[in-house]
C-alpha cells in the first residue's frame, strides 16, 4: 500500500463506539479519553519527535515497538486528527503490533488505520483490559492510555485487516498515589485506589475530619499494603460526636507519603451515643376500660358527630396527640388542629372532642412510617444543618458495628430537648407497636447515631 | 429548714445551693427505683416507697406513730419521679407519663384519692412547698413548633384544685391548670423552647429562674427570617426569665443574652444545666450539647439586668 493513496480532507469527527472491558485490576485507569487520561496522569510530557523505529525515548522512560516506519503527519502520512503535524510509526504492512514500556506510570497513543475508512480497532494491555473503537482512517486518529501500575505492554489490532500509524505519544513517569472514590459511613466503607510501582508498599490511613475531631481506621490494622483498591472501615461507634465534612487518605511510601482528600457530598453529622426513644399511635382495640361520650368531626370543623370511645383510648390519645379509633379511624385532639376555634356543640370539650384526619402526619407534614420516621429537636421543619432537618437519614449503629437502621426524620419530638439519660441527646422513634398504654412502649436503646442527610444507601 | 421537706432538699442538705440546682435533673433524669424507700422529712419520720404491683405503681408512706398509707397510682404513670412532703402535710408525687410528660399528683394528709392532678412538662416545687413551677402540657407527639412552644404555668398548691383553675373549668380537668407565668403574649407567634434543664428555684423560694429561646426573635415577622441555631447572632432570641415571689403575687421580668456572641462554632445550642443564687448575682451553668459537646460555661447575672415584662 502506497503512502500517497491518502489525500490531506479536512478531519471529522468520528463516531467511535466504545466497549469497555471489565476491569480487571481496578487500580489501573484505561480510557480513550485524552482529557480523561491527563486528569489522572497529572504531570506528564507530550512527545511528538526524535521517534526511533524501534523505540521512542519518553522523558526518563522509553515506548519500545517491531521495526516501523517513521513518518510525519502532513509530510509522508496525509492525515490525523485535531492539527497534530508531529510522527508517528506506520507499522507498513503489519495488522497488530505490541508496544512495550520501560519506566513509565502512565501511557497514551493515538492511532489511525491506514485506509480511508472507519475500521475497528482494539486496544489490549497486558492486564487483559481492552478497548475497542471504530476509528475513522480519514484524519480521525483516536487517543488510547492508561494510568497505573503493572503494565507491561499495550497491543494495537486493526479489525479490517488494515495496517496503522500510532504516534503522539503521551507519557508520566510511575508515581504514587492516592484516590479516594467514594466514602459512606452507612455501609462504612471508605473506598480508596492506590497506584503506583507494583514493588511499593506502606501502611493506609483514612482520616474523617471535623470541626473539632480528626478520627482515623487503619486498613488491616496498618499493615503495609501495596498498589490496589481498598475499603477502609472505620470503628464507628468510637467517632466522636463532631460535623465531618472530608475525609483523606493517606499511603504511607517513601519520605513523602501519598495523600488525598475527599469532601463528602454530604456532611456526616455525628451524634454519638443518643437515646432512642418510641412512640407509636395508640389503637382503640386495644384499649380496655368503659365507654365514654366523645365527639368527633373531620377538618371542615362544622359537623360534631357524637360517639362513645373506650376512656383510656381517649386520655391516651390527648396525651400522645393521635389514635387510631374503631369507627373513625385516625383522631386528632381538636386543640392541636386547624379546629381549635371551632364552634363546638353542648357538651363537647377540648378534653373530648376530636378531629378525624386520613393520615398520620409528622411536623414535616409527611406521612409517618413505622419503624422508619424518627422524632428529632429542635424542629426539624425550621431548623438548618447540623441540626437534622426534614428527609435528612439517621444512622443508628450497634456496638458490634453491625448498622440496626437507617430511618428517616419525619416528626418533631418537643420532649427530645431534654431527658437524655446519660446519653449525648435524644431521638423518638416511631413504633408500629398497636398498644394503648404508652408505658409499654419501651425505649428501643441508647445506640451510636449519625445525620448522615442524604446518604441512605 | 422547717419547710424543706421535699427529698431534693433533704438529700442535699449539706451543701444546699449547689446540690439543689443539680439534683433538680438528676431526679428528672433517673425514676425512683421501685422496692427502695426513700425519707422524706430531714428526720426520717416519714419515708416513702415506691411498689410495683400487677396493677401499676404504689406509693406507700410510713409516718412514725402511724399506720402505713399506701396510694395506688393512675395505670398511665409508668414510673416515679419524686415524692415531696408539700405544704405542711400534703404530699406530692411527680409520676412519668407519655413521652417525658409528667402529672403531678398532690394527697391530702390521709386518704388514697389524689386532691388534684395536673399533666404537665418538667415540673419543679419550690423548695418551701408551697408552689410548683411547670410547662403546660401539649401532646408529645404529631405537634408542629407552634403547637409546641412552651409556656410556663404556676400551681399555687395552698390554693387547692379550684383556686388554681379558671371559673368555669372542672376540678377533672388535669390540662387547664395553674396560672400563665411567661409569655406574656397570647398570638401564635413567637414560638418558645424553654432550654433549661430545670425551673430552678431560689433555696428561699423567692426566686425561680429558666432560660427561653424564642423563634423567630422578636419583632421578626417571618417564621424562616432567623435559621434557628446557626452560628446565632447576639443575643439570638436566647432569653433568661427570672420570676420574683418576694411580694407574694408573681413578678415576671426578662435578660436577653449575648451568650452565643463569642461561640465561634457552627451551632450555639445551648441548655440552662444549674443556677447558683448568691447574694448578689446568680451563676448560670450552660452547657451547649448539639455536634459542639464541649461547649460549656457559665455566666454570671444580676437582678439589674432583668427587665420587667409589661
Amino acid at each position: 500500500m502506497l503512502l500517497f493513496e491518502r489525500s490531506i480532507r479536512f478531519p471529522y469527527i468520528a463516531l467511535a463506539l466504545v466497549v469497555f472491558s471489565p476491569l480487571a485490576q481496578a487500580q489501573v485507569l484505561f480510557t480513550d479519553n485524552l482529557a480523561t487520561w491527563q486528569a489522572a496522569a497529572g504531570s506528564a510530557i507530550n512527545t511528538t519527535s526524535n521517534y526511533g523505529a524501534t523505540s521512542t525515548a519518553l522523558g526518563t522512560g522509553s515506548v519500545g515497538y517491531p521495526a516501523g516506519t517513521v513518518v510525519t503527519i502532513g509530510v509522508s502520512w496525509n492525515t490525523w486528527c485535531c492539527g497534530y503535524t508531529g510522527e508517528a510509526i506506520w507499522t507498513d504492512g503489519a495488522q497488530s503490533t505490541t508496544l512495550s514500556f520501560t519506566g513509565l506510570g502512565a501511557f497514551g497513543v493515538q492511532v489511525e488505520p491506514d485506509l480511508y475508512q472507519s475500521e475497528s480497532i482494539t486496544v489490549t494491555l497486558s492486564n487483559g483490559q481492552t478497548i475497542t473503537d471504530t476509528v475513522n482512517g480519514d484524519a480521525g486518529a483516536q487517543f488510547f492510555g492508561f494510568v497505573g501500575s503493572g503494565i507491561t505492554s499495550l497491543t494495537i489490532t486493526d479489525g479490517s485487516n488494515d495496517d496503522f500509524a500510532f504516534g503522539n505519544f503521551y507519557s508520566a513517569a510511575v508515581a504514587n498515589n492516592v484516590m479516594i472514590t467514594s466514602a459512606d459511613l452507612v455501609s462504612n466503607t471508605v473506598a480508596v485506589t492506590l497506584t503506583g510501582d507494583s514493588a511499593t508498599t506502606g501502611a493506609l490511613t483514612v482520616t474523617a475530619n471535623g470541626v473539632s475531631n480528626m478520627f482515623s481506621a487503619q486498613y488491616n490494622g496498618g499493615a503495609a499494603v501495596g498498589p490496589g483498591t481498598y475499603n477502609v472501615p472505620f470503628t464507628r461507634t468510637n467517632m466522636p460526636a463532631d460535623v465531618y465534612s472530608t475525609v483523606t487518605a493517606q499511603w504511607n511510601v517513601g519520605s513523602s507519603p501519598a495523600m488525598a482528600m475527599y469532601t463528602l457530598p454530604d456532611s456526616w453529622e455525628v451524634r454519638g451515643v443518643i437515646r432512642h426513644s418510641q412512640y407509636n399511635v395508640p389503637t382503640e382495640s386495644s384499649c380496655t376500660g368503659p365507654l365514654v361520650t366523645a365527639y368527633v368531626t373531620n377538618l371542615s370543623c362544622k359537623t360534631f358527630t357524637q360517639t362513645t370511645f373506650e376512656n383510656n383510648f381517649v386520655r391516651q390519645t390527648q396525651l400522645n396527640g393521635t389514635g387510631s379509633s374503631n369507627s373513625f379511624g385516625f383522631v386528632k385532639p381538636i386543640y392541636i388542629t386547624s379546629c381549635a376555634g371551632a364552634k363546638k356543640p353542648a357538651g363537647a370539650t377540648a378534653s373530648n372532642t376530636f378531629v378525624q384526619v386520613s393520615t398520620i402526619t409528622g411536623d414535616c407534614n409527611t406521612q409517618l412510617v413505622p419503624n422508619s420516621s424518627v422524632a428529632t429537636f429542635p424542629d426539624p421543619n425550621t431548623s438548618s444543618p447540623p441540626s437534622s432537618v426534614c428527609g435528612d437519614s439517621i444512622l443508628l449503629v450497634q456496638s458490634s458495628q453491625t448498622n440496626l437502621a437507617v430511618k428517616s426524620v419525619a416528626d418533631l419530638c418537643p420532649a427530645c430537648s431534654g431527658d437524655f439519660r446519660g446519653t449525648n441527646g435524644h431521638i423518638d422513634d416511631f413504633s408500629s407497636i398497636p398498644s394503648c398504654n404508652p408505658l409499654n412502649i419501651k425505649d428501643l436503646g441508647n445506640f451510636w447515631t449519625a445525620d448522615t442527610q442524604g446518604q441512605s444507601n | 429548714m422547717t419547710e424543706n421537706t421535699q427529698k431534693q432538699i433533704f438529700l442535699c442538705s449539706v451543701a444546699a445551693l449547689v446540690c439543689l440546682a443539680l439534683s433538680s435533673s438528676a431526679l428528672a433524669a433517673e425514676a425512683l427505683v421501685p422496692g427502695t424507700s426513700i425519707a422524706l422529712d430531714k428526720d426520717k419520720n416519714v419515708t416513702a416507697r415506691v411498689d410495683q404491683g400487677p396493677d401499676g405503681l404504689s406509693v406507700s408512706l410510713m409516718a412514725a406513730g402511724s399506720p402505713a398509707r399506701t396510694i395506688g397510682l393512675p395505670k398511665d404513670i409508668g414510673a416515679v419521679d419524686t415524692i415531696a412532703l408539700v405544704s405542711g402535710s400534703k404530699v406530692a408525687v411527680i409520676g412519668e407519663v407519655s413521652s417525658s410528660g409528667k402529672e403531678l399528683l398532690l394527697y391530702n394528709e390521709s386518704g388514697t384519692q389524689p386532691v388534684d392532678q395536673i399533666l404537665c412538662y418538667q415540673p419543679a416545687i419550690s423548695p418551701d412547698g408551697t408552689r410548683v413551677a411547670f410547662t403546660r402540657f401539649f401532646p408529645g407527639h404529631f405537634v408542629n413548633e407552634q403547637q409546641a412552644s412552651n409556656t410556663a404555668m404556676l400551681y399555687d398548691i395552698r390554693s387547692g384544685a379550684a383556686g388554681n383553675r379558671a371559673a368555669g373549668t372542672p376540678v377533672s380537668d388535669d390540662q387547664d391548670v395553674g396560672f400563665q407565668l411567661y409569655p406574656h403574649e397570647t398570638n401564635a407567634a413567637p414560638t418558645h423552647t424553654f432550654m433549661s434543664d430545670n425551673y430552678f428555684w431560689s433555696p428561699d423560694s423567692t426566686r425561680m429562674i429558666f432560660l427561653d429561646e424564642q423563634y423567630p426573635k422578636p419583632a421578626t415577622s417571618a417564621k424562616a427570617a432567623v435559621p434557628r441555631n446557626i452560628h446565632l447572632p447576639p443575643g439570638a432570641g436566647l432569653t433568661f426569665v427570672m420570676v420574683d415571689f418576694t411580694s407574694g403575687s408573681p413578678k415576671v421580668s426578662s435578660f436577653e443574652t449575648d451568650i452565643c456572641a463569642t461561640h465561634t462554632g457552627p451551632t450555639c445550642f445551648v441548655r440552662l444545666t444549674g443556677v447558683e443564687f448568691g447574694a448578689t448575682g446568680i451563676k448560670a451553668d450552660l452547657k451547649g450539647f448539639d455536634v459542639k459537646a464541649a461547649f460549656q460555661r457559665s455566666v454570671e447575672l444580676t437582678p439589674d439586668q432583668f427587665v420587667p415584662l409589661q
